[in-house]
């Protein structure tokens, strides 16, 4: 039976050793088909929510479930996930990096990375040391939107890289995910992204602040995301 | 979805291990080669000493063979699982079990290739040598002198129990690093010094455990057949026949099978352990910060 949340936590706790506390007890259920801010400051819990999703980390209380699954072989091959590191093995080429998703996941399809790649005009045979750090994001970023996935799960995919580059990072994301599928984008540069999203996450020292629709909160509050970003965290 | 893993996992160590035994291999053979000529063409000191640093090369390319390959293979481990590049890794839709299996397996794999390249690269080089062939033969009729003596059992024995004991052996070395990083990369800070750390304190704790174990059984095999240790260390050996007899009655009233089992049991256990480690600290302790 399909779930009704493509990701939800449930008192989903992770605290560091040292006392820090990452996530607090946060409950949330996001919905299939939404393209998703994931948005708050540096430090607010955004990248270790996106870890506990993956099963890089795990959580201290709580639990986080993919399509009604915990974190594993089953919910992986579901999720395409954008790290925000350089997470592709330097020695590879471009090439050999798109045979290495090929092979471990069923729904990655190649043909359309290719075409990507070619339109960018990076050649295959380019070592990916070799590749700019801008072209290496969007390899990154060509190889985890060419899979059909059903949950997209983007860390700062739009951090650090020029205004063009940006441009080109979020055609790529809305033109590229599968139908009814989900995309979280976790970011703290809004006025970015604002123009692309359904709903809205916002994260405050771990708990969950406020999650709503982007329309619904120009409408009632007669404001952007941006502009409600800056009040919710004013210092 | 494992035959990838393998297929992935054996390229990226033959990317970084062929090249290491290449060389290798290439120095016995230029090492043959000046042999040959300086035996046949030229003899002079300059050209003796070309062969006398070509030689030390050699060495050093045989040494380096098993030291870089088993660094290689605890680095792969380290990069391609617990740094940025396990971003991916284990985010791919594999169990952590499959993940250390194939790492395990790919890396015997590729020690056992080092040390049959090692043993060709010396039997290449040295094989220019008469005094190095009338060695090989002489040993040969040595240990085929000794098989008569002992009987064909014992030396079928003999051989398993020596290559069980290596292969777990190398088994449990290849684990032992794997445990270590997993313990290291759960602090949350100096990750790779903390592997070290676990490496050392693991090592303590194996010595100490081999050291009771070891104790133990000397002390019952030396209880239980103390009259016949006595007998034998009697015994006169004059002859290489005497020295066969008296291996085979050592053989017999020691215990050496006792403790050669011991031993693949305490490897085998451990190796085990460190498994059951790594296996359960990557399915549920995860820390990649």
């Amino acid at each position: 039976m399909e779930q009704n949340f493509i990701l939800e936590a449930r008192d989903l706790t992770k605290s560091y050793m040292a006392g820090f506390t990452a996530l607090d007890k946060l409950n949330i259920g996001i919905c299939r088909g939404r393209i998703v801010g994931l948005l708050g400051p540096n430090g607010s819990g955004k990248t270790t929510f996106i870890k506990l999703a993956n099963g890089l980390l795990t959580p201290t209380d709580g639990e986080i479930l993919i399509d009604g699954k915990a974190p594993g072989v089953e919910t992986k091959k579901i999720v395409s996930y954008l790290s925000d590191r350089d997470f592709l093995p330097s020695w590879m080429t471009v090439d050999q990096a798109f045979g290495y998703y090929s092979d471990f996941f069923e729904d990655f399809r190649r043909d359309k990375a290719e075409d990507m790649t070619s339109a960018l005009g990076i050649k295959l045979k380019s070592k990916i040391k070799t590749l700019s750090k801008g072209n290496r994001e969007k390899i990154a970023l060509i190889l985890t939107m060419s899979r059909e996935a059903k949950l997209y799960l983007l860390d700062e995919p739009i951090a650090g890289v020029d205004p063009a580059t940006r441009d080109y990072i979020l055609n790529t994301i809305i033109s590229n995910y599968a139908e009814n599928s989900t995309v979280i984008i976790s970011t703290h540069l809004i006025a970015d992204i604002e123009s692309v999203l359904n709903d809205v996450i916002f994260i405050k020292n771990g708990k969950l602040e406020m999650y709503r629709s982007a329309e619904e909160i120009r409408e009632t509050e007669g404001k952007s995301v941006d502009a409600l970003f800056r009040e919710v965290y004013k210092w | 979805m494992v035959k990838k893993l393998y297929k992935h996992e054996l390229s990226a160590l033959a990317r970084m291990l062929v090249p290491v035994n290449l060389i290798c291999l290439a120095l016995s053979l230029v090492l043959r080669l000046t042999y040959f000529i300086q035996d046949k063409f030229i003899d002079n000191s300059v050209f003796e000493m070309f062969s006398v640093l070509l030689l030390m090369f050699f060495v050093i390319s045989i040494i380096a063979v098993f030291f870089v390959s088993y660094a290689m293979i605890i680095v792969r481990f380290y990069k391609h699982l617990l740094s940025s590049e396990g971003y991916l890794s284990m985010t791919l839709p594999v169990k952590p079990s499959s993940h250390i299996i194939t790492k395990t397996v790919c890396s015997m794999i590729f020690m056992i290739i080092s040390a049959i390249v090692v043993i060709g690269s010396v039997l290449i080089a040295a094989s220019s040598s008469p005094d190095f062939t009338e060695f090989l033969q002489e040993s040969w009729r040595y240990i085929k002198a000794f098989g008569e003596i002992l009987g064909p059992s014992t030396v079928t024995l003999i051989i398993i129990e020596m290559a069980v004991f290596m292969l777990v052996s190398l088994l449990q070395s290849i684990l032992m690093p794997y445990a270590s990083m997993a313990l290291g990369q759960c602090a949350r800070k100096s990750k790779v010094g903390m592997s070290v750390a676990w490496y050392f304190i693991i090592s303590i704790i194996l010595t100490i455990v081999r050291n009771i174990v070891t104790l133990v059984t000397m002390f019952f095999i030396g209880n239980f057949n103390i009259d016949s240790i006595e007998a034998t260390a009697e015994m006169e050996i004059e002859t290489f026949e005497d020295f066969s007899v008296f291996v085979k009655e050592i053989l017999s009233v020691s215990g050496a099978h006792v403790i050669v089992l011991e031993s693949i049991l305490l490897a085998a256990v451990s190796a085990a352990a460190f498994y059951i480690i790594t296996r359960y600290v990557l399915k549920n302790k995860l820390n990649l910060e």
